[in-house]
């Protein structure tokens, strides 16, 4: 039978698609049990961020897949940037507990902005782990208007990017660290430039421009 | 702060655990008054029994149906006030498109997996968000639709963070009030700065309603094109060609559409219908037996599917299925008025279809019983399908009173009159089709003019006897109503306030304002109304 080859593919993107609905779903029990937990136990804390991390990793998963596919298109709605990173914040304080300070600027915002919600949480997300990673004392986030695009932004007081990092802006996978796959830039830029509007592209912009030198981790959106 | 511990919700989720995850997470934000539902079905008995100030629901319910499915339906239902929160969950990221390109969107939705902190910081932004808006639901509630409008502009006045919100709720009250010019206006400013779908569906909703149909057609071919996923641009582009008599280009719109979302009961009906009227009998069987079949455990099924799908069966001469059929409906749906006359009507031409007079006699002499003793108000399908079993089972003087009925109250709707001329046709009186159709129009517009005749020589009392006893008799007749408003209305313009008919004239527009708010006739009564109302210092 010539159907059978793509009738065995439907079947297995059936499964496929039927068991990662049930992870999913899993993993949205796990992460609400963890978090009726008291927060206090850092043991908690820990297994909070290890869920998140998986939670993570699996959903970079999915991207490639769509990556490959080439149909990273973003659904776009309108949001408020104080609200975004307001989430952003407040899940990032829970994993930080006392070790890091983590603040917000937004009063250059615009009261909505269109963009792809779930996208842009996991660019920053990364983002946001990169600078657990790197920074002293201080992460700031922050969303202003930039030539007419939304920035949000990330930075921290860190040592700041290496220099082959800031000449790539994202552009390619770089396996820098040893415990990352460098897989979070490069998909940040893949999400940035995603996004359109009216021919405009947003970009992914790396710079070790804060105050001490530390990295600024930025998407501009259009 | 929003004070949890008074707020009644319900979860909706086929999966039990996850349904007691979110009852924890709830509970842990001072939540305590929740409820769970596994199935639909079971969601809409509790919704219809006590009232919820919150909905969470799953997206993906098992059984067939969705929580997009339950969300629209209970919204158009009203069986929810537009204050009440409803949150979508989901593990499917595709959500997001299905979001985009319905017709109604939940207040939020949260893709798993999410964490508790997330969900407690957008249930506070989403309560903030009906705080805000809650002046423009409180007129909504009432009907007030033009005020509503006002206490949008109010809150854009502000400028809250809620603007895009705000404009959205503006543009479809712009619209339902037949101020299409402005409706106009707003979207295309939205639309100015970026191709957002929902001002493009509105925009093109704005051209149909004052008449511009082919820019209407355009401007959703284009937005299909774009966004081949984008489902209520299909609808409303089904909708504006039929309205443009293009009923084979809607089949195949709806066509397309069920290709993308084949699940989409509501949809499958429309289809049904629309293939009925283009007397394609294939494609209705099917359509209307998908929506019988899948919708057995649906909490969207009604009598009506299976009456539909009987028809196309008697039509297709497999009497016996047509007659199976009317007895499921009978066996599932019990003993109500309304079942008892569409079902005894549709047995009669079955019945008298195949060639068994005596029982379509029988069940005709049952239909009509049905109909007197409930004294029931026909919708248009039965009642055209009463009045065809009439005419072809010995009882033409009721068929032709029935016509005649059916005319005059929608005496100015020519896709109506189509539908009775047909019948007519079927049941060979083709002849006198002219002649009943004809001289009920001629009928109620003579009486129309008496009645307006009778204003201009100054006898208001005698144009609102006459007017006012026809505009209730034919309750749908717009003319009739609004002549009969402007003599209510004329007679305390001149005479003094007489509160009692003055009453009567805001009835009667109320009543015809949500189809008919944007007939420029319409709108100068309401105006005349509002005007006197104001003359006198009554606030109506
Ligand atoms: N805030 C920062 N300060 C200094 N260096 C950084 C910072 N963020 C990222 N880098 C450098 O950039 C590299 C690439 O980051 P990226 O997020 O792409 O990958 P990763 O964090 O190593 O892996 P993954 O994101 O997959 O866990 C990091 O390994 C690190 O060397
Ligand atoms: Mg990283």
């Amino acid at each position: 039978m010539p159907e059978n080859g793509s009738d065995q593919a439907l079947q297995m993107a059936t499964l496929l698609s039927a068991n990662l609905h049930d992870t999913k779903n899993l993993m949205g029990q796990l992460m609400l049990r963890l978090d009726a937990l008291s927060g206090d136990d850092p043991g908690v804390r820990d297994a909070r961020f290890l869920c998140q991390q998986v939670n993570d990793r699996m959903v970079q998963l999915l991207l490639l897949f769509e990556v490959r596919d080439g149909e990273l298109k973003p659904q776009y709605e309108a949001h408020n940037p104080e609200d975004f990173l307001l989430e952003l914040r407040e899940n990032a304080r829970a994993w930080a507990g006392e070790r890091l300070r983590i603040e917000m600027r937004d009063d250059a915002a615009p009261d909505y902005w269109y963009f792809d919600r779930t996208l842009l949480e996991m660019a920053m997300m990364n983002a946001l782990h990169n600078a657990f990673r790197h920074a002293r004392q201080e992460i700031i986030l922050s969303a202003g208007m930039h030539d007419g695009m939304l920035q949000l932004s990330v930075s921290d007081d860190g040592a700041g990017y290496p220099q082959g990092i800031l000449h790539s802006a994202g552009d390619e996978r770089l396996p820098v660290s040893q415990d990352g796959t460098g897989l979070g830039l490069f998909f940040a830029g893949k999400i940035a430039n995603a996004h359109n509007n009216r021919g405009v592209r947003g970009r992914l912009k790396l710079d070790n421009a804060s105050s001490g030198g530390g990295a600024v981790f930025s998407i501009l959106l259009p | 702060m929003i004070d949890y511990s008074k707020k009644r919700v319900l979860i909706v989720d086929d999966s039990q655990a996850m349904c007691s995850s979110l009852r924890i997470t709830l509970s842990n934000f001072g939540i305590t008054r929740s409820e769970a539902s596994y199935t639909a079905g079971e969601a809409i008995y509790r919704i219809r029994s006590r009232e919820f100030d919150m909905i969470v629901c799953d997206y993906n319910l098992g059984d067939g149906t969705d929580g997009q499915q339950l969300l629209e339906f209970v919204r158009r239902e009203g069986l929810i006030s537009p204050s009440v929160v409803f949150l979508m969950v989901t593990a499917e990221r595709s959500y997001e498109k299905v979001v985009l390109c319905a017709e109604m969107a939940p207040d939020d939705y949260l893709l798993k997996p999410f964490t508790a902190e997330t969900m407690r910081l957008r249930l506070e932004r989403v309560f903030d968000k009906k705080e805000a808006f809650s002046r423009i639901y409180t007129q909504l509630t009432q009907r007030h639709l033009d005020k509503a409008v006002e206490e949008c502009d109010r809150l854009l006045a502000q400028k809250t963070r809620y603007s895009i919100d705000v404009m959205r709720t503006k543009g479809e009250l712009l619209l339902e009030l037949g101020r299409e010019d402005e409706a106009r206006a707003l979207y295309e400013e939205i639309l100015h700065l970026r191709v957002v779908p929902w001002a493009r569906l509105g925009l093109a909703r704005a051209m149909h309603n004052s008449g511009e149909l082919d820019s209407a057609m355009g401007e959703l071919r284009e937005a299909i094109a774009e966004m081949p996923e984008y489902l209520a641009a299909y609808d409303t582009l089904a909708e504006v060609q039929g309205a443009a008599g293009m009923g084979e280009e809607a089949q195949e719109t709806l066509q397309s559409a069920l290709k993308i979302a084949p699940g989409n009961l509501v949809r499958q009906t429309a289809l049904g219908e629309v293939a009925y009227r283009n007397q394609d009998l294939e494609t209705a069987g099917k359509a209307f037996e998908t929506v019988v079949d899948k919708g057995r455990y649906s909490f969207l099924r009604t009598y009506k599917d299976y009456v539909n799908l009987s028809r196309v069966q008697m039509d297709q001469k497999q009497f016996d299925k047509a007659v199976r059929t009317i007895g499921n409906a009978r066996d599932s749906f019990g003993d109500s008025p309304e079942v008892e006359l569409a079902a005894s009507t549709m047995e009669s031409l079955i019945q008298h279809a195949a060639e068994n007079e005596a029982a379509a006699k029988v069940a005709l002499a049952r239909a009509l019983k049905a109909r007197d003793d409930a004294k029931l108000q026909l919708s248009d399908q039965v009642a055209v399908d009463l009045a065809r079993s009439a005419f072809l089972n010995g009882e033409e003087e009721i068929g032709r009173q029935m016509v005649r009925e059916m005319v005059s109250n929608y005496y100015d709707d020519a896709r109506f009159q189509q539908s009775v001329r047909n019948m007519l046709e079927a049941v060979g009186r083709g002849e006198e089709s002219k002649a009943l159709i004809e001289d009920s129009v001629v009928a109620v517009v003579k009486l129309n003019n008496e009645g307006v005749m009778k204003a201009r020589q100054g006898d208001m009392a005698g144009a609102i006897e006459l007017l006012l006893e026809a505009a209730n008799r034919m309750p749908q007749n717009i003319q009739l109503a609004l002549n009969a408003a402007q003599a209510l209305i004329v007679e305390s313009d001149r005479h003094g306030w007489h509160d009692e008919h003055m009453r009567e004239a805001k009835r009667l527009v109320d009543m015809h304002e949500p189809v008919h708010g944007h007939l420029a006739k319409f709108k100068k009564i309401k105006a005349y109304l509002k005007d006197v109302g104001l003359k006198f210092g009554v606030n109506l």
